[in-house]
């Protein structure tokens, strides 16, 4: 299991802004995918899943604000059950 | 040769190190060590070999990119996950972070968050052995940018003129931040530099942990001799970003690839003690088991320890002293 | 009483020192044969010898650095940058490292950074009077002294302190004579004293200003006024217990320097005056200071950057109308 979440980078961020997932619960996703959008105070930014899995459930709304370093989702990996 | 106990300390410091930085730069992309950190993994055969090669009355300053400086110089792995974690228990207060680790009792006198400014403290140092008469040698560690700022020859140039006790280790990994150093080195070669202004210097794998340790033993013992300062330019290579979480274009994967699969400090160390049959499979096991151990123990000790209580922001500013009527 | 001359002052309080404790020593440009640019160290290198009295390269980052790192050790170095304008080359050594290192790392940091200052000749680069750029700096303390009296006791307090000061002397003093104390007489950073006494106006001021003051106050009896001035000693830590209590008991104040009034100490014990105690005031705090401008070579440009003798009488006079 993966867990995907906002890296902590730079010296400001504390929260960032979840805008759009791009990928959604059951998708199957590949190394290196983009799985959602997210808005820093300097930029647009895409999160990337490293391993290949299929995404689980969604653990936050788009158009909400989530903390760095919090798991946003997981990418299950084969006889992986999400619970 | 390095005889077998001092043969397995360097392999698991080495070990040690590169678990501390793991497990810390997972950390910080979580969001535990505010601002980032500067990860070492990579060059931990520089470290340890400095400072396998020291004595405890040495005296040490340091750079940025100092974790592993730090672990090899003995200091608690506890006390400084907590300043990376900006803990009140951390060995600054959670003041200095990840850049300014610290340990008085250790003679080590703290990471630098400005190039260069490190390695002319330690020419202050020198200085202040020489001046109180002490039999002992002080260290400083630069980066290769610092090979480029003004203030790293205006030291070097002291040190030579009057002496000093000084060593120079450049922990040499070829880029000061995404700029690869021959691109912007006149000349390109540190040791011949250092030559100029009458510094003894030599260059030295620092891949290799014990080449590091005979050569900074063997300039540790001209120095005491009154031979004067002496420089090593140990060429190693950073695995990660110049900061947490930075992927850049300025290096190829390749590259990065042969460093990390013919290169690595812990590998080579491994391999050669294997062939030698200074270790066993089951010692590094249990070596490396150790170390998740330590480490584990130090993010919990981190994670438990309280934050700077904020009604201490103001103190230790300066001491009070110079408002006493003596 | 012994009477010596500001540079003079120095000397004798460095050489009591010194013959106390063996960690002392001064660091410097031209110290060991001329003495220093103003004769500051003159005769010492015979006395303590070449170890003590080091002659530097010019280098000013690495010998900032070298006072930083040998003081950590324990040593107890003096930094002699004969003018505050070459301290400019050692700013980081200054500011990020001296100042912030008991704040990191919890270690002492005896170091003394003597230069002189102030404004007189010889043209932009070697006239400036930038106090207010280190008392700005946390961790860092600032000597400004008047009398000789004051060279050698505050010296006296540095050298058994354990926290880092930039000691700033003005260059119009340097050969200016005055008592000096014996070497039990040690002067605390932050208290100010009352360099002329008065009662209806408070000249709140430090260093070579103090003349100026003095001589305004002194003009000022000749039309019935009578102007106290306070010497500073001390612009970092101000000595804000008198200067308000003193503020308070007069209500008409001005706080005068020669450094451009942007950004100056003045502003900053004006404005901490008029805070704590704008509704006892008789008049609003009234600034004096220079132009903001660089300090020319010709004369006359210099006299038109600084405020003069009469200046200080137009600002009492006018404090008075209030």
């Amino acid at each position: 299991m993966e867990e995907i979440f906002v890296p902590a980078l730079g010296v400001s961020a504390e929260n960032v802004y979840l805008q759009k997932w791009l990928k959604a619960p059951g998708d199957a996703v590949q190394p290196g995918e983009a799985i959602a959008i997210v808005e820093t105070d300097k930029a647009e930014l895409e999160i990337t899943s490293n391993t290949a899995g299929i995404m689980g459930k969604h653990l936050f709304n788009e158009d909400t604000d989530v903390a760095v370093g919090i798991t946003i989702c997981v990418l299950l990996h084969e006889g992986e059950t999400e619970n | 040769m390095t005889e077998p106990g001092q043969a397995k300390d360097f392999l698991s410091q080495m070990i040690l190190i590169r678990e501390f930085e793991t497990i810390a730069e997972g950390l910080t992309l979580r969001g535990k060590v505010p601002g980032g950190m500067h990860n070492s993994s990579g060059q931990e055969a520089v470290a340890v070999g400095v400072m396998a090669a020291l004595k405890d009355e040495d005296a040490i300053a340091s750079t940025h990119r100092s974790h592993h400086h730090s672990i090899a110089r003995g200091m608690s792995t506890q006390s400084m996950m907590a300043e990376l974690f900006t803990k009140s228990t951390g060995c600054s207060r959670g003041r200095g972070g990840s850049m300014h680790l610290v340990d008085l009792s250790r003679n080590y006198f703290g990471g630098n968050g400005i190039v260069g400014a490190g390695v002319s403290i330690a020419m202050g140092l020198a200085l202040g052995i020489h001046i109180l008469k002490k039999n002992s040698i002080a260290v400083g560690f630069m980066g290769d940018g610092a090979i480029n700022t003004g203030r790293t020859w205006e030291s070097i140039n002291m040190a030579v003129i009057w002496n000093l006790p000084l060593l120079i280790v450049i922990d040499n990994n070829q880029y000061a931040v995404e700029t690869f150093m021959d691109r912007v080195t006149g000349g390109k070669d540190f040791v011949a530099r250092a030559k100029s202004f009458g510094m003894s210097a030599e260059v030295i794998d620092g891949q290799n942990v014990e080449e590091v340790y005979e050569a900074t033993a063997r300039a540790r013992e001209r120095i005491l001799a009154g031979e004067g300062p002496q420089l090593i330019n140990a060429v190693t290579y950073r695995y990660f970003g110049h900061n947490v979480g930075e992927v850049g274009k300025y290096r190829t994967q390749e590259e990065i690839s042969d460093w990390k699969s013919n290169k690595d400090p812990i590998d080579n160390w491994i391999s050669n003690l294997l062939a030698k049959k200074m270790i066993t499979e089951d010692e590094i096991s249990e070596i490396r088991e150790n170390a998740k151990l330590e480490i584990g123990k130090a993010v919990e000790f981190a994670e438990a320890s309280p934050f700077p209580d904020t009604n201490t922001v103001a103190d230790d500013v300066d001491s009070g002293s110079l408002l006493r009527q003596l | 009483m012994t009477v010596v001359t500001y540079s003079e002052a120095w000397r004798s309080g460095l050489r009591e020192e010194m013959n106390k404790d063996a960690s002392i020593f001064v660091m410097g440009t031209d110290l060991q044969e001329r003495g220093g640019h103003f004769s500051q160290v003159k005769g010492l290198a015979e006395e303590f010898g070449p170890e003590r009295i080091r002659d530097t390269p010019i280098s000013e980052s690495a010998m900032v650095a070298a006072g930083v790192g040998s003081a950590m050790l324990g040593a107890r170095p003096i930094i002699d940058l004969n003018f505050m304008d070459f301290a400019y080359g050692a700013m980081d050594e200054i500011i990020n490292q001296a100042a912030k290192i008991r704040y990191m790392f919890g270690a002492d940091l005896p170091l003394i950074i003597r230069a002189t200052a102030g404004i007189a000749l010889f043209g932009p680069q070697h006239n400036n009077s930038f106090e207010s750029l280190f008392a700005a700096i946390p961790g860092l303390s600032v000597a400004v002294p008047y009398r000789p009296y004051d060279v050698k006791g505050l010296l006296k307090t540095s050298l058994r302190g354990s926290d880092p000061v930039i000691f700033i002397m003005h260059k119009k003093l340097t050969g200016a004579k005055g008592e000096i104390a014996g070497e039990d007489v040690f002067i605390p950073f932050g208290k100010a004293r009352i360099a002329a006494e008065g009662s209806d106006v408070l000249i709140v001021t430090y260093g070579y200003s103090v003349e100026v003051a003095s001589k305004a106050a002194e003009l000022m009896k000749t039309e019935g006024v009578s102007v106290e001035v306070m010497d500073l000693r001390t612009v970092y830590p101000i000595d804000y217990e008198m200067v308000l209590q003193r503020a308070q008991d007069i209500g008409r104040v001005i706080v005068a320097d020669e450094a451009p009034l942007f950004g100056s100490i003045t502003g900053e014990i004006a404005s901490t005056i008029s805070e704590k105690l704008h509704s006892s005031l008789k008049a609003p705090v009234l600034r004096i200071g220079a132009k903001r401008v660089p300090i020319g070579a010709n004369p006359q440009l210099v006299s038109a950057s600084i405020p003069n003798v009469e200046d200080y009488q137009a600002a009492i006079r006018k404090v008075l109308t209030f």
